[in-house]
């Protein structure tokens, strides 16, 4: 029976509600989009998610309304955990998928395919954004290695082995926060001060710098500021490659 | 008379400890810095390099904050718990904070320059307290338990509106930096928000100091001071309005610090006595000695990351709390 | 000196008593007496100027105390209220001196040399010399009850009100209290006191004001307000009033038999 194999495909589509921004986007780089029946009130990437109905923010979801939707699974992240639970008492499937770092980016891109049967769009796309992101690094190491502080509010930073400290990582830019094995970090700003780091790499959000130590530091008054998408420098989504390019070239022009 | 030497000598040793404590604030951090270098940068203001942005640019004016919060809020803390007659009593309950707080997170998020929370904070803290203060009125005068009743829900309504504020911001950076800000932190600040912060702080103190003699006659009890030709609306007008300037200049250079204003009036009580004549003056060194601590600790403990100061405190406040309030609950 | 003319004393809306008029006068010592919840702490309030008449004004020295602020009226008249909690810890003397707040700016911390030397003199007045360095709880209430008597003399106001200050005491500190009260009088200031021991005002003054049903029933010599009719009609229950062997009168409630009928 070839026929029905494929019609029952069409039929049985997928209804998913996504919780996080950064899967909403995954779903939609992998050609899924049309399985999205909610979504949180921050996913506003790509543009057609903005008309997918809304479930609530990120922590106060509404969980009624998702089940009101029929969703067939509901996906969050781990620090979901509370909201997916009330979904699932609601008789839900619900999946959570780590993004902490670079890898769980890719990871979850490949279980958002076997969830959806987007299978070989997910691949395809994770393989891309690999190659992608091997050729900038590539580049990137040819140039001078530079220090850098991301500067995510106030003395706050990523520290080793968060998916930002990856990104610096490929951009061939050393945090200076490195040493501290934690994915946030209120950095001491005597270190910072000693560090004098070369660029500074914040979301384009930040408002300028003024006070202590901003104004010592070598980087602010030279306004050797790399700014990037806020969105792309906090969303491990399917844009790390556009992420990891606004970096480099940020940091180009002072290598 | 040998109580006086024995209260004198309670005073000596809170000032030793807070210079012990800014000495050492100033000569340890994350960044270890050779105890020479520190004494030389101290000594040349005007010297370039690291050691002296260090010491000049960060340090320095850093404890010297610690040390005005500390006395802030524990001297505001001393006036409460006097005016109250109550040792439970924290300058946060009057919702100065609260209310300081939510108008700061508002301005973080409309990103208003730095350099203005200062002032926002004291308006903020001000309007709040006075707006709780006539609440809490009653037929003559403020009463206390309705002004505590008055702070509790004002400050809780705040702290959900800052909640939302943090949760409806589409900024993450705002959200995490309001959220930093209400764990407590001295960091970010240099000597124009310290100058700014002291203008305030010595207005609240010179308030309260001129309201000491009242709250001695108020020791007595209330009816006995009124009988004593205390002006008992003035007392506690003067009371709320000292105690918000000094939580407000606290509030807008360090985020919310607890505990302090709670803890330090009972140490000051048990080393020189009740009298507020000696309270008050006594609040200064120590409180300004237990913030510097605790900031150096927080700075040092973790390097090269810090801890909040905000919830350090709460750690170490909670089971001293606990032992004030059970020990009294003994006594009684 | 102290007079009150037509008051009406009341709390938000209830009066409690009206029609009063009543003058106190240096060198006099008045007992106010009668039944609780007669009004005596209220009228005491009034004439201190801390409670406000529905009705009439109290005039101290010549001037209405309701207009005068704190300080003014605390020198002009000195309340001694009915026992309150006071911190335990407060020291006799720093009690005593602060009867002296009234006379110097409010914001002042400390008094001068010569508030030292009244506050001495007062502390020696109601003999507490040796006591002047104890925390107030290590007294007994007689004791604590002359502290108060001593802040109130510190604060040199001509007038004294005192509201029960025997009710704590036994029958030698009460007696020994009016004793001080009647000294003091006989130096010049005007002082009545609310006793609720009829017999103890008679043992005491010369002028007696009887509070009840509403008013002010006597004012005057006890032979003039130790009725048996007066008392009746003011404390509501059957008195009578005898002379003991030395002429002293005592009022005395009339027992009743079990079936009711008074005797």
């Amino acid at each position: 029976m070839p026929f029905v194999v494929p019609a029952l495909a069409i039929i049985a589509s997928l209804r998913i509600v996504s919780l996080a921004p950064a899967l909403t986007e995954d779903l939609f780089a992998i050609g899924a989009g049309a399985d999205v029946v909610g979504v949180d009130a921050f996913s506003d990437r790509p543009p057609a998610a903005r008309r997918v109905p809304r479930v609530g923010g990120m922590r106060d979801v509404n969980a009624e309304a998702i089940v009101a939707l029929h969703p067939d699974v509901v996906i969050g992240i781990p620090w979901q955990a509370p909201s997916l639970a009330d979904v699932a008492r609601g008789g839900v499937r619900t999946e959570a998928l780590r993004l902490d770092g670079l890898d769980d980016d890719f990871r979850a891109i490949a279980r958002l395919g076997a969830l959806t049967g987007h299978r070989r769009e997910a691949s395809a796309l994770v393989t891309s954004i690999r190659a992608r992101l091997a050729a900038t690094a590539r580049d990137a190491r040819r140039t001078r290695t530079l220090t850098a502080f991301v500067a995510l509010g106030g003395m706050g930073t990523a520290g080793a082995g968060s998916y930002v400290d990856t990104l610096l990582g490929l951009a061939n830019l050393r945090n200076v926060a490195g040493d501290v094995h934690r994915p946030w970090v209120m950095l001491s700003p005597e270190v910072l001060l000693r560090a004098q780091p070369d660029v500074l790499v914040v979301p384009d959000t930040t408002p300028p710098f003024a006070g202590e130590p901003w104004n010592r530091l070598s980087a602010v008054r030279a306004g050797r500021i790399v700014r990037v998408t806020e969105d792309d420098l906090l969303r491990p989504g399917p844009r790390v490659a556009d992420a990891l390019d606004a970096i480099v070239r940020g940091a180009r022009r002072w290598r | 008379m040998a109580v006086d030497v024995r209260r004198g000598a309670g005073i000596a040793v809170l000032v030793c400890a807070l210079a012990i404590a800014v000495v050492a604030g100033v000569a340890v951090g994350a960044v270890t810095l050779p105890i020479s270098a520190v004494a030389t940068a101290v000594l040349h203001p005007h010297a370039t390099g690291d050691v002296a942005a260090i010491v000049w640019a960060l340090r320095l004016p850093r404890v010297l904050i610690a040390t005005l919060v500390g006395a802030s809020l524990a001297i505001s803390g001393s006036l409460l718990q006097g005016m109250l007659r109550n040792g439970l009593v924290d300058p946060y309950l009057t919702g100065g904070s609260a209310g300081a707080a939510f108008t700061i997170a508002v301005a973080i998020s409309l990103g208003v320059p730095q350099p203005l929370y200062a002032g926002v904070a004291f308006g903020a803290a001000l309007v709040t307290t006075l707006g709780v203060a006539s609440l809490a009125r009653s037929g003559r005068g403020v009463s206390p338990e309705r002004l505590i009743l008055a702070g509790i829900a004002v400050s809780s309504l705040f702290a959900g509106l800052t909640t939302l504020i943090i949760m409806l911001s589409p900024s993450a950076a705002v959200s995490l930096t309001i959220l930093t800000w209400l764990g407590g932190s001295l960091v970010g600040h240099g000597w124009g928000e310290l100058a700014c912060a002291a203008a305030y702080a010595l207005g609240g103190a010179v308030v309260a100091f001129a309201v000491v003699p009242a709250l001695n006659a108020i020791r007595l009890g209330d009816a006995r001071a009124i009988a004593l030709g205390v002006n008992m609306d003035r007392t506690r007008w003067l009371t709320l309005i000292g105690s918000s300037l000094l939580i407000a200049s606290a509030v807008s250079v360090s985020g919310i610090i607890g505990f302090v204003g709670l803890i330090v009036p009972h140490v000051v009580r048990a080393l020189c006595g009740a009298d507020m004549r000696w309270t008050v003056p006594a609040s200064i060194p120590a409180g300004a000695a237990m913030v510097v601590i605790a900031d150096t600790v927080a700075r040092t403990a973790a390097p090269p990351a810090e801890l909040p100061i905000g919830v350090l405190l709460s750690v170490l406040g909670v089971p001293a709390f606990l032992f004030i309030a059970f020990r009294r609950r003994r006594g009684a | 000196m102290i007079e009150a003319r037509g008051l009406a004393l009341g709390y938000r809306g209830r009066t409690v008593l009206r029609d009063v008029d009543l003058s106190l006068a240096a060198h006099e010592l008045v007992a106010i007496v009668g039944p609780n919840g007669a009004g005596k702490s209220t009228l005491l309030r009034a004439l201190a100027g801390t409670l406000t008449p529905q009705h009439g004004d109290v005039l101290v020295d010549g001037a209405r105390v309701h207009a005068m602020r704190a300080a003014e009226r605390a020198r002009h008249v000195a309340l001694v209220a009915a026992e309150e909690t006071a911190d335990g810890d407060v020291v006799v003397r720093d009690a005593v001196a602060l009867g002296r707040l009234a006379h110097r700016p409010w914001w002042r911390w400390n008094g001068t040399a010569d508030d030292e030397a009244i506050v001495d003199a007062a502390i020696a007045r109601v003999a507490l010399g040796t006591l002047a360095e104890r925390r107030l709880d290590s007294l007994s209430s007689g004791e604590r009850q002359r502290v108060w008597i001593a802040t109130a003399l510190a604060q040199q106001a001509p007038t004294m009100l005192l509201d029960e200050p025997t009710s704590h005491l036994d029958l030698a500190g009460a007696y020994a209290t009016l004793d001080l009260l009647r000294e003091l009088a006989a130096d010049g200031a005007a002082i009545a006191v609310v006793l609720h021991d009829l017999n103890l005002a008679v043992a005491s003054v010369d002028r007696v004001i009887l509070i009840g049903d509403g008013t002010v029933l006597a004012d005057g010599a006890i032979d003039d307000v130790f009725r048996a009719e007066l008392l009746t009609r003011a404390y509501g229950a059957e008195i009578a009033v005898r002379r003991t062997t030395d002429g002293t009168m005592v009022a005395v409630p009339r027992r009743r038999r079990a079936s009711g009928a008074a005797r």
